[in-house]
Parts: structure tokens; sequence; C-alpha cells
């Protein structure tokens, strides 16, 4: 008994489709249309092509805030993997209070993200802040964010860290506890040393995990925008700004949504290209290995 | 030679005592089986000598040489896991060259050893494949290889079928008993199920709460139980139970009759609990017979068929009697016990009675 699906067999298939039709695609195709105008706070529209597109790519602004995004966020992932990785290890491994331990690992991550990083900002005050005196009485000099790009955007690091450890311990704590336990004594029968033991059965087991965590954590890092807009504001001269802030600028300071549209899609398009290595490598370490 | 030693071994988690003190010997090449309800800790001690487990006190030793304080590797044993434990990343070949490649062996070596186990494990064809690619049984194989390739002193199995279905744990036991006795390596054996215990042992040593409960070959184990644990663990179905007291040259069974047993009358006469497998107690036409009861379920493998019965007593008793028998539920039948297969047990100890 085959018959055409008719319109409300449609209709009863597809809620999730509309909703996404909604709430997705048709907001980034308008984004996309507005991408292609000239407008004033997305009102009066006039076609201009992709002129918003040559705008931006030939604005010295866009190409530093650009190189400031691929560094910071390569920075934050990395070294939040890193330490995500030693702490679920030690985790997995037992440690002793462990329930007060955890609930201090998860704790940046139920703080409010501006709390949190007007809270940094406060501890790192370079006259009255508890941790930048602590740094400045070890010997390390006066660490004036404010003034040096370098020094705000690895603060800005800093504390996007601290606020997404959680996350990513998590992710890989969940993953260490799915390897079979047996696995690492029949290694150790075998003769494999702690060490051998964490490169050659837990890393390539966890290597799916990794990989899901990097390219989430990738594109959180990427939008990246209160740590930088609460610290610096994008300053001095604009030098620490971010993809996200140089959208928010011009949208929302200069009233200029077509430049923003713009941005906004170049941002997409860049998280795509820079998670897509990892998208690619999982999908080809599930079909494989 | 590779003999195993353990004298007052104790091992406790906590303030739970698993193992109190125990001592046993295993000798070069024998295969031993410890077989025991789970939670008797047959596998605690079975990672004590692994090493998996620490000693709290007593000694291991393993050729002579003490190993307590020894890493596992040192102790120059291999291991079969439950699960496997299969690497799910390396393949097969990999899986095996493991141990070997940590032990920085050379190239020619490793291979020559995998191609020895692969040839004694028919496994040459699947060298190149994932765990996951392979069925249980060739897991299960793949896992013993493992074992192989390290030419180990002591093979040591923590219940390795138990994840088998029925069919291939029955070609499996056949196969590692089989590799033994090519092997001919000291392997410790544990186990719960009683049949892997007695088909594939040359000692059995039987457990429970963390003590031995006996040890012996599988034969003198099921003929001459030590106690009534012991007596029941082995067999299937059951060994029968029944209290009884001597009465001549025989046990009465108060309402139930009484059984005859030449010869066999227990020095003193106290309350004992008579033991007969369902194997030694015959059907006969209830007329004239000592012991008379009611069918209450009959069930046919073909080969035997096994009848519960129901005593005066209201007592159930098991008969296995062999082939198709006569009889259906409802029916009454006369029970001839078998004299040479009656165990007598003290009812308070538990202990065997020298009948």
């Amino acid at each position: 008994m085959h018959s055409r699906p008719r319109l409300t067999t449609w209709l009863y298939l597809s809620p999730l489709h509309l909703l996404l039709l909604a709430i997705l695609t048709a907001p980034s195709v308008y984004v996309f249309w507005l991408s292609l105008n000239e407008s004033s706070y997305g009102t009066g529209l006039t076609f201009v092509g992709l002129d918003n597109y040559r705008m931006v790519f030939s604005d010295p602004y866009f190409w530093r805030a650009a190189v400031n995004t691929f560094f910071v966020v390569n920075g934050v992932v990395y070294v939040e993997l890193v330490v995500a990785l030693a702490l679920a290890t030690q985790f997995a491994a037992g440690v002793p209070l462990r329930g007060a331990m955890f609930a201090c690992i998860l704790m940046p991550y139920a703080i409010s993200e501006v709390v949190a990083v007007l809270v940094w900002k406060m501890m790192m005050d370079p006259s009255v802040g508890a941790i930048a005196r602590t740094i400045e009485g070890m010997g390390f000099g006066m660490l004036n964010w404010s003034a040096s790009p370098t020094i705000g955007l690895t603060l800005v690091g800093v504390i996007n860290v601290w606020t997404h450890l959680p996350f990513t311990f998590l992710m890989l704590y969940a993953g260490l506890l799915a390897i079979d336990p047996s696995l690492y004594e029949a290694a150790q029968i075998d003769g494999a040393t702690r060490w051998q033991r964490f490169t050659r059965i837990t890393l390539p087991l966890l290597v799916p995990t990794i990989l899901i965590a990097l390219i989430f954590r990738l594109i959180f890092a990427f939008r990246m925008f209160s740590e930088v807009w609460l610290l610096t504001k994008g300053g001095p001269a604009r030098l620490s700004e971010v993809l996200a802030v140089y959208l928010y600028q011009h949208g929302f300071r200069y009233g200029d949504f077509g430049i923003a549209s713009a941005t906004g899609w170049l941002m997409v398009l860049g998280s795509l290209l820079l998670a897509s290595v990892f998208l690619f490598a999982m999908q080809r370490s599930m079909r494989g290995a | 030679m590779t003999d195993v030693r353990l004298s007052g071994v104790r091992k406790r988690f906590g303030r739970v005592e698993v193992i109190p003190s125990l001592d046993l010997e295993i000798e070069d090449g024998e295969f031993v089986v410890l077989v025991g309800p789970s939670g008797c800790g047959k596998s605690t001690l079975l990672r004590m000598i692994a090493g998996l487990e620490e000693i709290d006190a007593g000694e291991l030793s393993i050729a002579g040489r003490r190993v307590n304080d020894l890493s596992p590797k040192e102790r120059n044993i291999a291991m079969v896991f439950q699960s496997y434990a299969l690497y799910p990343h390396m393949t097969v070949r990999d899986n095996m060259a493991f141990s070997l490649r940590l032990a920085k062996a050379e190239k020619a070596v490793v291979d020559e050893q995998i191609g020895r186990a692969s040839g004694i494990l028919g496994l040459a064809p699947l060298l190149d494949r994932l765990p996951r690619q392979l069925s249980g049984g060739q897991r299960q194989r793949v896992a013993m290889g493992r074992a192989i390739v390290r030419d180990p002193a002591v093979f040591l199995f923590d219940e390795p079928l138990s994840n088998l279905d029925a069919k291939l744990r029955v070609q499996m036991r056949a196969e590692i008993r089989g590799l033994h006795d090519r092997l001919k390596a000291t392997t410790i054996y544990v186990t719960h199920d009683q049949v892997e215990a007695m088909t594939m042992a040359d000692k059995i040593v039987v457990m429970r709460e963390g003590r031995i409960e006996q040890v012996g070959r599988p034969m003198d184990l099921y003929a001459r139980p030590a106690n009534l644990f012991v007596a029941t663990f082995l067999g299937s179905p059951e060994m029968n139970l029944l209290p009884a007291r001597p009465a001549g040259s025989g046990f009465d069974l108060g309402a139930d009759g009484r059984v005859a047993a030449p010869g066999a009358a227990a020095a003193a006469a106290q309350d004992l609990t008579l033991g007969v497998r369902p194997h030694q107690i015959a059907l006969r036409p209830p007329e004239g017979a000592d012991v008379t009861a009611a069918i209450v379920l009959v069930e046919r493998t073909g080969a035997e068929t096994v009848l519960t019965c129901e005593l005066p007593s209201a007592r159930r008793i098991c008969v296995v009697a062999p082939g198709m028998a006569d009889g259906r539920a409802g029916d009454r039948v006369g029970l001839a016990f078998d004299p040479a297969g009656l165990h007598c047990f003290d009812t308070k100890t538990g202990q065997a009675l020298a009948a």
C-alpha cells in the first residue's frame, strides 16, 4: 500500500525542520542579505553587492582583529586541552576529597561570564588588584594590560580558559571513564610503564573525545566577546580587538549593519574552516581505526 | 620448574577481610582451577598472583622466588581477562606484539613469536584485523595469543569463557585445555562454573569466603567431598541431602523410610545428613520399595530424564534416570539408593564422616 505522501504527512514530520528554519536558517539568510546591502541599523537597504566584503577585506582593523582572534583562539584551545587532560587523568586515577575537588573545578561554569570577567578585571587591576600586586611583588613587573595589547589578549586568554575549563574537563573525564580499566591491567602485565600506558592506551582511545572537545571549543572561542569587551573594549587604539568586537563596533557603534553582517558571515566561514580540520580527522578516525 | 606457592597469604579491602590466610601449592605444569561462588575471593587471589592486587601478608613465590614486591611484568606471568581486554585501537598483530615491543625485542623475534602463536591458535588470517571486527571466540583466541607470545612461566585465566555462548564455551574449553597439554605451562584458571572446573582441571581448588574448602583431583572431589559445601557445589543437578540416623546396616530416614547400606554403619548413632547424587538413585516399582515418592516434575533432555519427586515428608529429591524413563507428574515410584554412592556428613559441622 504505497500512497504519495500528502501535505499533512510532511507537516507531521516537519516540526523540527520548521523550528530550525525559523530560528536558524531564516535569520542566517537575512543576515546574508543584509551583508549585500548598505543600511543604517538594518533600515533603508540599498543593494551594493559584495562591496561590504570588499570594504571589510581592505580594512586593516579587520585583519588585526582576525590575527588576534586566530592567536587567542588557538592558544586558548590547546592550553585548555592540556590543562583539562592533566586534571581529568588525575581525577580518573583517583584524588582525595573527590566531591569537593569536583565542585571546585566546575565552579567557573556556574558563574556568569560577565561577573567572572569583572572579578578578574578587579583582581588584575595594576594598582589594587590582588593577583596583579602579587605578580608585581614577585618581581615580574607591573602587568599593564590596558596599555599592551599582547598582555591584554593574554589575560583575555587566561580568563577564557578559566571560564571554559569545566567544559573540556567534563568531556575528557567522561571519555576517560569510558575506557575499560582492564586494558590498563593488561598493559601493566604486558610491561607498560605509567607513561607508556598513557601514551599508548589512553591517548589513542581518547582521540575521538579530544576531537569533539576541540571542535566545540574552537567554535565557542571564535565567538569570544565579553572578555575583550569588558576588559579593554578592544583598546588601546583598536589593537586588541577580536572579530566579535569588530563586528559589534561596526554594527552598534557605527550603525553599519552591512559591514557587521559581512563580518558575521566571514566569522562563520572562518570557524568552519578551523573546525573542518578536526571534523575531517574525526570522520576519518570513525571510518578507519 | 615453575611451581607457585602461597603461604599465609592475606588480603583485606578496607574493613572487609577477603582472604583471611591461605596456603596453596601449585606444581610445575599443573592446570589448577579455582572455583567457587561469586565473592569467594578466587578472582582476588588470581589478581594477587598476577600482581594487580597487593598482598597484605604472607608470601607468594613463583619458581622458588619470592615475588610479593615484584611488578606484574617481572613475575613472568600472562593473564587472560574475562573481557579479553584487547587494545581496541590495535590490530591483532599489534595486540600480540605489544609486550614484546615494550621489551624492545628485535623485529625478527617479534615476527617469529607472532607466527608461532598465530599458528597454534589459527589466527594467521586475522592478524591485520581490529578486535571489533572479530567474533567473541576469535577475540578470546587473540587474548590467549597475546599471552602465549610472551612465553610466560605461568598462565592466569580470569573467567575467560563467561562472555561466550554455551556452544562456543564448550569448544573453547577443549581448546584451552588442548593448549595447556601442548605448552605444558603452569596454569591457574578461575571460574564459577563447576563444569569447567571438572572438565579442565588437573587439580580443583574449591573456595568459599576466602577459604579453601577442598583441594584435589576433580574425580576425587566428586567422589569424596570433604564437606556439604563441596558436595553440593560440584555435580549437576546437585547432590540430594536428607536428614538421617544410622540404624543397623543402613540409615533411618524417619517418615521417608530407610536406606539399606550393608557394611556402612556409622560409628555413633548420631544425627547426620545423608547425601546421594541424583544419578545414584534408581527408579523401582513402588510396591515393596524402602523409599517411595510422588513425581512432581519430569524434564527430558533426550540422553537422560530428570525427575523431581516429593517424599512423604514433603522433602524434594532429584533423580536422574538414563534415557527416556517412563513416568509423569503424579505417579508414585519407588527409589533405590546405590549403597556405594552414599555420603555421610555431620549435620552440625557439615564435615564428611567416614562411611
